[in-house]
């Protein structure tokens, strides 16, 4: 077990600007698509080159994103570190060896609760970067073996209605989505404007394995969950 | 850790190398575990087909396809041994397999594929046949294409070539998975100096030993209970060594595949490390909660006192019956015995009829799992026939009543968590002993659907008779027990005689190996006893008038008396006997009085005498504060 009072290190400074690139290369794709959002539909999927063939080039769409209100509802596969720590090469078919042989290489550790292993992971498995179109900027951090925490900065535009949602829904997914790839218990998300905690809200593993996201209304469980709302200036 | 090789890998290891056509039967659809580092890594689950593919390419081979008479020749493992075997066989292949039917006229069968392949020197060949139980319909109805079929691999074994490889000099092999070996033609493996039979049985305590402990540990768990529970059992080395010798304890007899399923099962309900166990019960029963974990003990330490309000005159009895549960409770029910399977508990009742037996296993499964509904009864008198197994384990596959399973497996399936008792043991047929054998030894049995049912959360009880009566050398019955002999003399006769019957008559020792000293003897209803049973049955009946027709019977010292002196008179028929006394002598002529009488709610009355030599027996009555009545109500 690690202590409480290492440093906490920023990991995603900076990512929203890497995955912004990627996902809106220029300033129309970014307004159709905060206008996309707005509408509270699913995200247009960015097209990129995947390749050539006979001397074309070859497009492909990248996977639509869910759509705002149903954000929360899904949630990146757990990364299974006991079965990884044990074999070398996937045991579930489905993952690519070399992601396999990277879990491999870091189970033991991550399973002893290391830090720097937990960082490691986060960085080379990055299971926010389909998050960043929702927010402005996302942090997270160790705080210790049992607990991480992750600071969003919410995009001002899906502020203008239903913010208790959407601040909910993009807590609970990043919650969801820190619990899928590390071997934590809790987690604690904040929801920031300009530096101010709009929402602050800590998730423990055990209470979300007993909830079925299909049913659940993200404000009414966050409220459950102790989640604290700041007063917003009208 | 060094390696732990099985026996049937062993086998095969041995005589692959001299023995060109192998028979796998058995346990051939369970997954196995790969001891060693090499095409699988060290303990993978892996079934069969592709241990054995891992098996074949690291001993050498080249060539290693299946065959199944579905799809034809195919390897979904290494694809390009297949296209090498197509190439040197001359055959092509289509759709990833190559199509050959297991009869036929052409050069193109499967057989003759196969008598190509292992005849050639240049690529060591290993084919393995799939599923080769179900080739042919049966081994006593084949035709001549189905002979044939098997002749040529018959042929194909004694032409089998030895071929050079970096590892060594390899023969080329046959390989047939099959279910049970008399699923083949027995002239192809009987007397057949080519032919290796090797038997794949469900892993044994080291095995099963070995996947908990090895690399597949922490594979039991959710990573996040690992990492949490892990570091404190690191520290007590010798309670996780005590959690996995429980679990494989409990789970003797379960495949491979079962103790994969329970792995998983394990991780995905986030199973803490210290309630592993557990997750033997919710794989068997389909429940998490044991009640044996939750039994009180507090309420077990009140047990005899409450046992005693029930069953009167039976102390000894209960004594020895209570020792069984509290055996069961602290866990020591499996000291003597390596299996934890077994039943919690097997106690054989013998005494005098109407002594309190099946009430003491009434009161036991009340006690245990809190409602008498639990005792599961069977009237063994009624499994006198030699088909009666299949009323309690269920008629096979095509029979009659094959839908409804059987009348044991159905009761304990539903209800896993009870008290079973075989009343009159002694009055089923000979061949429904065998069952209790299993269930006695392995703790399960299987109907004839399939559903295999656990007994190691129940307390088996038979009661007998045995020894009441016995016959002397001209074969002529007498009292073997009776009432004036004390209780040490009636226990050692009793028990003389149920050895007798087991060991002597039935001349099945085996199964009273099983009871071990469980034996408990009954003692008769003797004076004070009986007094307390007659005590205990008339105030239920002044309880019950008073509850449900608020009617309040008080019976004076002299009428009692009269009542007593004629029910007690013959305690020979038990605690049954007084009953019906009681029936006879107070319940029928106090309901005809009443009747008689009007008397139908809201009313004092006293019973002031009994005519016992009246035909019916009759009584003295009156409603308080009224003149005495005499029943008389006589048709």
């Amino acid at each position: 077990m690690s202590n409480d009072n290492r440093p906490r290190r920023g990991l995603l400074d900076g990512l929203a600007d890497i995955v912004g690139d990627l996902y809106g290369e220029n300033a129309a794709a970014n307004a159709r698509l905060a206008e996309e959002l707005r509408k509270d539909s699913a995200v247009p999927s960015p097209v990129y080159p995947a390749g050539e063939k006979n001397g074309e080039p070859v497009y492909t769409a990248k996977p639509a994103l869910p759509p705002f209100s149903a954000l929360w509802k899904t949630a990146d596969e757990p990364i299974d570190w006991t079965e990884a720590l044990a074999s070398p090469v996937p045991t579930d078919g489905l993952t690519a060896p070399a992601k396999w042989a990277m879990y491999h290489q870091h189970a033991a550790a991550v399973l002893r609760g290391e830090l720097g292993a937990y960082l490691t992971v986060l960085k080379a498995a990055n299971p926010m970067a389909d998050l960043m179109p929702y927010v402005a900027a996302l942090d997270v951090s160790t705080v210790n073996a049992d607990e991480l925490r992750a600071a969003f900065t919410v995009r001002s535009d899906l502020m203008e209605t239903e913010a208790e949602r959407y601040l909910a829904g993009m807590a609970l997914r990043i919650a969801r989505d820190l619990f899928a790839v590390l071997p934590v218990t809790c987690v604690t998300v904040e929801g920031l404007q300009k530096e101010e905690a709009l929402l602050s809200v800590r998730f423990e593993r055990q209470e979300l394995n007993r909830v079925r996201f299909a049913f659940i209304d993200p404000v009414a469980f966050v409220a459950e969950c102790g989640g604290v709302y700041a007063q917003r200036d009208a | 850790m060094a390696p732990l090789i099985s026996k049937w890998h062993r086998e095969l290891e041995l005589f692959s190398a001299v023995k060109p056509l192998i028979i796998l039967e058995g346990n051939v659809l369970d997954r196995y575990r790969y001891p060693v580092a090499g095409s699988l890594p060290e303990d993978t689950l892996a079934p069969l087909p592709e241990y054995l593919q891992g098996f074949l390419t690291d001993s050498g081979y080249a060539q290693v396809v299946f065959y199944s008479n579905l799809v034809g020749f195919m390897n979904p493992y290494q694809p390009q041994m297949l296209t090498d075997f197509a190439r040197q066989n001359g055959c092509t292949v289509k759709a990833g397999a190559i199509p050959a039917e297991f009869k036929g006229n052409t050069q193109e069968t499967a057989p003759n594929v196969i008598r190509r392949a292992m005849a050639q020197g240049t690529a060591a060949t290993a084919v393995i046949m799939e599923l080769a139980s179900h080739y042919i319909i049966t081994p006593e109805r084949m035709d001549q294409h189905d002979v044939n079929s098997f002749n040529l691999l018959m042929q194909s074994a004694m032409s089998a070539a030895t071929v050079r490889t970096p590892a060594g000099r390899r023969q080329n092999l046959l390989i047939l998975l099959v279910n049970k070996l008399n699923d083949l033609p027995a002239w192809f493996y009987l007397n057949n100096p080519l032919c290796k039979t090797i038997t794949l049985e469900a892993p044994d305590r080291e095995e099963r030993k070995r996947l908990i402990s090895g690399s597949a540990w922490p594979t039991f768990f959710d990573s996040t209970v690992y990492r949490t529970d892990m570091p404190y059992y690191e520290q007590h080395p010798e309670e996780l060594s005590r959690l996995r010798e429980k679990f494989v304890g409990l789970t003797e007899g379960l495949t491979f595949t079962e103790l994969d399923a329970m792995r998983r099962l394990s991780k995905q309900e986030c199973t803490p490390i210290r309630d592993l166990c557990s997750i033997v019960d919710l794989y068997k029963y389909g429940i998490k909660e044991n009640p044996w974990a939750n039994l009180s003990l507090d309420s077990l330490r009140t047990a005899k006192q409450d046992f005693q309000k029930r069953i009167k005159g039976q102390d000894p009895a209960l004594e020895r019956t209570l020792d069984v549960v509290k055996r069961a409770v602290t866990g020591m029910n499996g000291l003597s015995s390596s299996s934890t399977s077994k039943p919690k508990g097997v106690l054989f009742y013998a005494g005098p009829t109407g002594t309190g037996k099946t009430e003491t296993a009434k009161a036991l499964a009340e006690k245990l799992f809190g409602d008498e509904s639990a005792c599961i009864r069977f009237d063994m008198s009624e499994y006198g026939q030699s088909h009666s197994d299949q009323k309690l384990l269920g008629a096979p596959p095509g029979y009659v009543g094959y839908e409804a399973g059987g009348q044991l497996t159905n009761a304990i399936q539903k209800n896993p968590f009870s008290v079973v008792l075989f009343d009159e043991i002694e009055k089923a047929h000979s061949s429904i002993l065998d069952k209790f054998l299993q269930i006695l030894e392995d703790g399960r049995l299987t109907d004839g659907q399939g559903h295999t049912v656990y007994f190691s959360e129940t307390i088996i009880i038979f009661t007998s008779n045995l020894g009441m009566y016995v016959k002397d050398e001209f074969g002529k019955r007498y009292q073997n027990v009776t009432m004036d002999m004390d209780y040490a003399e009636v226990e050692k006769r009793l028990r003389q005689a149920v050895e007798d019957h087991f060991k002597l008559e039935l001349g099945r020792p085996e199964i009273l190996n099983r009871i071990g000293e469980n034996i408990v003897i009954f003692d008769f209803i003797r004076e004070e006893a009986g007094q307390a049973i007659l005590r205990s049955q008339v105030d239920k009946i002044i309880r019950r008038m008073d509850e449900q027709k608020r009617i309040r019977i008080t019976v004076t010292d002299e009428a009692y008396g009269q009542l007593s002196a004629a029910a007690l008179a013959d305690l020979s028929n038990g605690g049954r006997g007084i009953g019906n006394q009681v029936e006879a002598l107070l319940i029928n002529p106090m309901s005809r009085w009443l009747f008689d009488n009007g008397v139908t709610e809201d009313a004092d009355v006293v019973i002031e005498g009994f005519d016992v030599t009246a035909r019916p027996p009759c009584l003295r009555c009156r409603v308080a504060g009224e003149e005495e009545k005499e029943e008389t109500a006589h048709e």
